[in-house]
C-alpha cells in the first residue's frame, strides 16, 4: 500500500513539474512575453525597466528557476494591473468561485443521483427514458447558451431573477444551474451505470429473497456499494467544475477566478494568468492523487494492478 | 413426384426467398440506424460544403436599413437580421462551415497524434510508456478552457490558431483511452504469433493492433466532434476564436447577448444550431458505441 502511495506521489510531482514548464512557456509562445504586456505608447526606457523588473533579461533557465522556487513558496510575482501579489489577487477571487462551484455541485448531486438511482431501478420505463434524455441534453447544450437562455427567460421576460453580479441567493441560482447542468447529466449517467452494475449482484438477490423492503434494498444495500465510483468521480468533477467556470462567470459577471483570467488576459497581466492556471492544475493533480489513494484504500483490487 | 433440390422451380423460389430475405435484412438494419442524428449531420455537412452557393444573403454584408428585423415576419430574412442588418440564416450557414472545418480538422489531427502516442506507449512499454503517460496526465490536468484562451490570446485569434490550440489540448484524451486498448491487445494470441513469426514491431503496431482499435477510435472521434464544436464556439464567444465579421456560432451568441432585451432571436438560433449538431454527434457516438462493442450497452 505504501509503495502504491509513494508511486502515485512521485507521479503527481512529475506532473506538477511538467505543468509548471507548460505554464511558464505559455506567455513565451510568441517569443518575447513583453510584446504581449507592454502598451503601444511605452518608450525604450519603459521596456528596459519592465524587463529588469520581471527578470526577463536573465537566461531562460534562471527565469524558470525563479518562477518555480517562488511558486513553491507561494510567491508568483507581482500583478501588473492590480499592483499587488498575484497570489493575493487570486485569493480575492477564489472564494467566490468556490461558492459558485459548491452550489453547482450541490445542484448536480441533488438532481443527478436520484435520477440515476430511479433510472437504474426502473430500466426501460418512462423515468429511465426521461433520465437518459436529460443526460443527453445536458451533454449537448453548450454552457453559454443555457446561461443566456436562462437570462432571457427569467431575467428579461419574467423579471424574477437578476441578470448578473453577486449578491444574495437570487444571484446564485442561475449561475449555479448553468454550471451544474452538464455535471448533473454526467452524474445521472454515472450513477445509473454504477447502480445497474450493483443491482445484478448476488447479495441484492439474497436481500430480496430474505424479504428486505425494496427501498432498503435499493438505498441501503445497492446504493452504498455503488456510491464508491459515484463519490470519487464527484470529487474529481468538483475540481473540473471549478476550472470550468470561465464561461459562466463571464456571462453572469460573477467575480470569480474564471472571470479574473479573462480580465487578466485582456489587460495583458500574464503573471496573474500564470498563477491561476498553475494553481488550477495543481488543485486537479492533488485531488486526483487524493481520489486514487482513497480508492486504493477502499478497493484493494486497485492496489495490486 | 417430389421435386429435386436443383429443379428450376425450387431454384427460382430459393432465389426469391434469398432476395426477399436480403431486402428484409436491409430494412431491419435501416430501422436500427440513428435516423435523427444522421439527418442532422448530413444537413450540417451539406450546408457546410454547399452553403455559400445557396445562402439567401452574404453572411458578412451589412444592411443597416434592415437591422433588427424579427424572424418569420419578412420573406427575405426568414430567421431575422442582427444589429448590422446581416441575415441570421446566412450567418448560421456560414458558421456551420467554420464549425465543421475546425471540428473535423481537430478531431483528425488530435486523433492521429493521440493514436500514435497510444500505440507507442502501449506497445513499447517501459520508459516510453512512463514518459508518454506523464505527458498525457499533465495535459489532462490543465484547465482546458483557460489554457485555450491564453494560447489564443498569445498566438492571435484566427481559424488556424484555434485548430492548433484545440489539437494541443485535445490529443491527451485519445491517448489515455486508446492506450488501455493497446495494452489489452498486446497480450492477444495473434500479436504473440506475429512476434514469433518475426514481424517487425512497426508492422505489428500498424497492421495488427491498429485495425483493432479503430472501433474505439471512431466512437471517441464522433463524441469528440461535439466537444470540439462546443470548444470552438466557447472560444469565439469569449472573443478568442474566429475574428469578426466572420460568422461563427459562438461569436453570434456573444454579439447577440448585448441585444437580448429586444432581439431575442440573435441568441436563440445560433444556440439551437450548436445544440442540434452536438446532440446529433452524441447520439451517433452512443449508437456506434453500442453497435461496435456490446460491453457498453448498459451505459
Amino acid at each position: 500500500m505504501q509503495k502504491y502511495i509513494l508511486k502515485r506521489i512521485v507521479q503527481a510531482i512529475i506532473c506538477l513539474i511538467l505543468v509548471s514548464i507548460i505554464v511558464f512557456m505559455l506567455s513565451r509562445l510568441s517569443g518575447d512575453p513583453l510584446t504581449l504586456m507592454m502598451p503601444p505608447e511605452a518608450t525604450e526606457e519603459d521596456w528596459d525597466l519592465m524587463r529588469r523588473q520581471l527578470g526577463l533579461d536573465q537566461p531562460i533557465y534562471n527565469q524558470y528557476w525563479k518562477f518555480i522556487s517562488g511558486a513553491v513558496q507561494g510567491d508568483f510575482g507581482q500583478s501588473i494591473r492590480w499592483e499587488k501579489e498575484c497570489l493575493a489577487v487570486f485569493l480575492d477571487y477564489f472564494p467566490n468561485t468556490l461558492l459558485l462551484g459548491a452550489a453547482a455541485m450541490a445542484f448536480s448531486l441533488i438532481i443527478g443521483i436520484p435520477f440515476g438511482i430511479l433510472s437504474a431501478y426502473k430500466v426501460g420505463k418512462w423515468y429511465d427514458n426521461f433520465a437518459k434524455l436529460f443526460a443527453l441534453m445536458g451533454q449537448s447544450f453548450p454552457v453559454f447558451w443555457v446561461g443566456i437562455m436562462l437570462i432571457l427567460i427569467f431575467a428579461v421576460q419574467l423579471g424574477v431573477l437578476p441578470t448578473s453580479g453577486m449578491g444574495g441567493v437570487q444571484h446564485l441560482i442561475m449561475p449555479a444551474f448553468t454550471l451544474g447542468w452538464y455535471f448533473a447529466a454526467a452524474q445521472t449517467r454515472l450513477t445509473r451505470s454504477a447502480m445497474l452494475d450493483v443491482l445484478d449482484r448476488e447479495y441484492i438477490k439474497m436481500a430480496r429473497i430474505k424479504g428486505v423492503p425494496e427501498w432498503s434494498v435499493i438505498l441501503k444495500h445497492a446504493f452504498k456499494n455503488a456510491m464508491l465510483p459515484v463519490v470519487t468521480m464527484a470529487a474529481l468533477n468538483f475540481v473540473v467544475l471549478l476550472n470550468g467556470t470561465v464561461i459562466t462567470e463571464t456571462i453572469f459577471a460573477w467575480p470569480g477566478v474564471g472571470r479574473l483570467v479573462v480580465q487578466a488576459i485582456f489587460s495583458r497581466d500574464y503573471p496573474v494568468v500564470q498563477t491561476c492556471v498553475f494553481i488550477a492544475s495543481g488543485l486537479f493533480i492533488f485531488t486526483n492523487l487524493l481520489v486514487d489513494v482513497l480508492y486504493a484504500y477502499l478497493d484493494p483490487r486497485i492496489r495490486f494492478q | 413426384m417430389t421435386e429435386t433440390q436443383n429443379s428450376p422451380a425450387v431454384q427460382t423460389k430459393g432465389r426469391q426467398n434469398r432476395s426477399t430475405a436480403r431486402k428484409r435484412n436491409i430494412v431491419v438494419r435501416l430501422r436500427h440506424l440513428p435516423v435523427f442524428s444522421l439527418i442532422i449531420l448530413a444537413a450540417v455537412i451539406f450546408v457546410g460544403v454547399f452553403g455559400p452557393y445557396f445562402a439567401p444573403h452574404d453572411p458578412v454584408e451589412s444592411n443597416l436599413m434592415d437591422a433588427y428585423t424579427p424572424p418569420f415576419e419578412s420573406r427575405e430574412y426568414i430567421l431575422g437580421t442582427d444589429h448590422m442588418g446581416r441575415d441570421v440564416l446566412s450567418r448560421i450557414m456560414g458558421g456551420a462551415r467554420i464549425s465543421l472545418i475546425v471540428g473535423l480538422t481537430v478531431v483528425f489531427i488530435a486523433g492521429a497524434i493521440g493514436t500514435l502516442f497510444a500505440l507507442v506507449s502501449g506497445f513499447f512499454g517501459g520508459w516510453w510508456d512512463t514518459l508518454i503517460m506523464r505527458l498525457t496526465d499533465t495535459f489532462l490536468s490543465l484547465p482546458y478552457l483557460m489554457v485555450a484562451i491564453v494560447m489564443a490570446a498569445v498566438l492571435g485569434a484566427n481559424v488556424r490558431n484555434i485548430i492548433i490550440v484545440l489539437c494541443v489540448i485535445g490529443w491527451a484524451g485519445y491517448a489515455r483511452v486508446l492506450r488501455s486498448e493497446v495494452l489489452q491487445l498486446k497480450e492477444a494470441d495473434f500479436v504473440r504469433l506475429a512476434v514469433t513469426a518475426g514481424c517487425s514491431r512497426t508492422k505489428i503496431m500498424f497492421k495488427h493492433i491498429f485495425p483493432n482499435i479503430i472501433n474505439t477510435l471512431v466512437v471517441l472521434a464522433t463524441l469528440q466532434l461535439g466537444v470540439t464544436i462546443i470548444a470552438e464556439a466557447s472560444l469565439s464567444f469569449l472573443g478568442m476564436g474566429v475574428p469578426p465579421p466572420n460568422p461563427s456560432w459562438g461569436l453570434m451568441l456573444a454579439q447577440g447577448r448585448d441585444y437580448i432585451t429586444y432581439a431575442w432571436w440573435l441568441c436563440v438560433w445560433p444556440g439551437v444550431a450548436i445544440m442540434l449538431t452536438v446532440l446529433a454527434c452524441n447520439l451517433l457516438g452512443d449508437w456506434l458505441r453500442v453497435r461496435l462493442d456490446p460491453k457498453f450497452r448498459q451505459i
